[in-house]
């Protein structure tokens, strides 16, 4: 492979958080060797899914390098991104940006929507003289549905909350990334708002060829949004492929339990069976894990499952699992 | 079927200082025995009020401005605290929004049952006696008895909620309210809580009223839907038919929302915001958004409930 083929590339990356007091100290493996890639070439949507606890918000820190991974490497366009100094690290943030779940939180109450807007592109010399600042400011609400004079001189909290995510998009778009990490973007908003928000996505990656990482525990989003699909599990990768293969022949039997379990918005297409809930749960993620971490809750596990970690197999070009019934 | 609850003309307002919110606007529906009552609409529509409104819950600054409200034969409005504690739980439960965090952080959970328990039964039980029970009501809900001595941080999510399902149930109400119980838990526990109140409907033969935005989940479990719009009803109707002929824009409006796996169906959000109940909008309160809008009559006139047919009730111009 050349090395400059991907824009993104995560390899065997682990991160184990120490939890407990210093005399009991346990280990809690967030994210457990997980290796995936975005390529350069084309605009890609790599969906996340999984529970929480699953570790996708881990894995979308450590590529915005908010923490340090414990092993494995991170590469953007070739190059490990903890190696980022100066103006290169300014050039990561300013070509890798991310949008997260809670359209309140990120905001300061206090700094109107222009101001927000504005900062990007003081901090990234984006425009030359106000009226150049002003004209991008406006195209760029414009590519998320917002018209600027309704908006513009706004405090948030004289925005809705899908208003709010909206303006988050657009502060991304007058940047131009190449990449925009999205952590469950859509779950505080109605479903009336989220479909806006699922077609500016797509809209961002058609038109201004923007790639997504894209998070969410919602299955029917991820499908409508992404092209390539991670189904993550206690930390582990339990299976990866193209979405619409992914989703037509799910081979993990938890890839396979949380698209059954997905309500569908059509009363002929009801759940079928009944899901047993664990009794008690226990932490398992602390245990340093020497089986299939879904061994307790999986309907076909067989011995071979409790014995031993099973490797990531590939199905075809692009359809990975890691499950003993395939092997 | 026989009728177990049914609200007439409920006015339910929030008094505050810039003026009225009209939260609950006259609103009528019915609620049978054995029925799943779904009640969904976007975020500030009056959902949780109205739920708050027929339990009598409503905290100042909200308060019932006037209506009916007629369960098994009394009408709630008109009782006093006292004898509304004969009602609530032991009749009517209510699971509320966000109720994971309704656990106190510091009791065992037996002694939160043990407290519920008492409270609701004139005070006269011992520990012991309840003990059984307890252990039973955990196992209807497949937790293992441990779970009774065990403090809420133990407990994750999805466990939590199903604590509380198992106490809104301690009671055996006929009625159980829950708004939102599964917001903010995962798909498969969201199904198995889910699951879970379909399965108490069946065995208690009570009725469950579930408030939730979400569509999806409406058309897992409900028999009979109503819409909410902006604190008055858009339409009520029977599950299939809500989704197979949405007669109101806006019901049509929110299922074309909603993203369906293994379709490739383009999804659209509805334009626009609900209005502020403050100042809702002159006539139908949806015609700003409505993409069927009739100049002249939908921004003027406030359109009647139109009965279709017995099970079945929309409020649009349209169907005049």
């Amino acid at each position: 492979m050349e090395i400059n083929s991907n824009l993104l590339e995560v390899k065997n990356l682990t991160k184990i958080f120490y939890v407990g007091s210093i005399f009991r100290r346990q280990e809690l493996i967030a994210v457990d060797n997980v290796s995936f890639h975005i390529p350069l070439e084309r605009p890609l949507i790599f969906g996340i899914i999984g529970e929480s606890g699953s570790g996708k918000t881990t894995v979308a820190r450590l590529i915005l390098g908010f923490i340090k991974k414990t092993s494995g490497e991170i590469l953007f366009k070739g190059k490990n991104i903890e190696k980022f100094k100066g103006k290169e690290l300014k050039n990561y943030y300013r070509e890798v940006q991310a949008i997260f779940q809670d359209p309140f939180g990120a905001f300061n109450m206090l700094h109107s929507v222009d101001r927000v807007l504005k900062t990007p592109i003081k901090k990234f010399n984006l425009a030359h003289s106000n009226n150049e600042a002003m004209e991008l400011i406006s195209k760029s609400l414009e590519a998320v549905g917002l018209n600027a004079e309704n908006v513009l001189g706004k405090y948030p909290d004289q925005l809705s909350g899908g208003e709010r995510q909206r303006v988050m998009l657009a502060r991304t778009f007058l940047i131009r990334p190449k990449l925009i990490v999205a952590d469950e973007p859509t779950s505080m908003l109605d479903a009336s708002l989220k479909a806006d928000i699922l077609n500016i996505i797509k809209d961002f990656k058609e038109k201004s060829l923007i790639s997504f990482i894209y998070i969410s525990h919602n299955i029917s989003e991820v499908y409508y949004v992404s092209d390539m699909l991670m189904t993550m599990y206690l930390g582990s990768q339990v299976e990866i492929g193209i979405t619409k293969e992914v989703v037509k022949e799910p081979l993990h039997p938890y890839t396979r339990m949380l698209m059954d379990s997905v309500p569908v918005a059509n009363p002929e297409q009801k759940w079928r069976e009944k899901i047993m809930l664990p009794a008690i749960e226990v932490e398992q993620r602390i245990k340093l894990a020497r089986a299939c971490k879904f061994y307790d809750r999986c309907p076909k596990r067989m011995n071979i499952c409790h014995t031993k970690i099973p490797p990531l197999i590939d199905i075809s070009k692009d359809h990975k699992v890691a499950c003993f019934l395939y092997s | 079927m026989d009728e177990l609850l049914s609200v007439k003309s409920l006015f339910a307002y929030y008094e505050t200082p810039t003026g009225v919110v009209r939260a609950v606007d006259g609103v009528d529906l019915r609620v049978d025995k054995n029925e799943s009552f779904g009640i969904c609409g976007e975020s500030g529509c009056g959902k949780s009020t109205l739920a708050l409104a027929i339990l009598k819950l409503l905290k100042y600054p909200g308060y019932i401005k006037s209506g009916e409200i007629i369960f098994e034969n009394t009408d709630i409005i008109k009782l006093d605290e006292k004898s509304l504690r004969e009602i609530r739980w032991k009749k009517i439960s209510y699971i509320p929004q966000s109720s994971m965090n309704a656990l106190n952080p510091v009791k065992r959970i037996f002694d939160q049952f043990f407290d519920v328990i008492k409270d609701h039964t004139n005070g006269s039980v011992r520990k012991s006696e309840v003990k059984q029970q307890v252990k039973g009501l955990l196992e209807s809900v497949g937790l293992s008895p441990e779970v009774a001595n065990m403090y809420p941080c133990e407990l994750s999510g999805g466990m939590k909620q199903r604590v509380i399902v198992a106490m809104s149930i301690a009671l055996t109400p006929s009625l159980i309210i829950a708004d939102e119980p599964t917001t903010a838990l995962d798909v498969i526990v969201q199904r198995g809580i889910i699951q879970l109140l379909q399965d108490i409907k069946n065995k208690l033969k009570n009725s469950l009223i579930l408030i939730s935005h979400d569509m999806a989940v409406q058309a897992q479990i409900s028999d009979k839907i109503a819409v909410m719009y902006a604190g008055k009803i858009a339409e009520i109707g029977k599950l299939n038919e809500i989704f197979h002929r949405p007669l109101h824009p806006y019901t049509r409006a929110l299922i074309s929302a909603v993203p369906l796996i293994k379709s490739d169906k383009i999804i659209r959000g509805i334009p626009g915001k609900p209005p502020s109940l403050k100042n809702p909008p002159s006539g139908c309160r949806f015609n700003p958004r409505c993409p069927e809008s009739l100049q002249g009559k939908c921004d003027v006139e406030d359109p009647p409930l139109i009965e279709i047919n017995d099970d079945r009730v929309v409020a649009c111009h349209l169907y005049v």
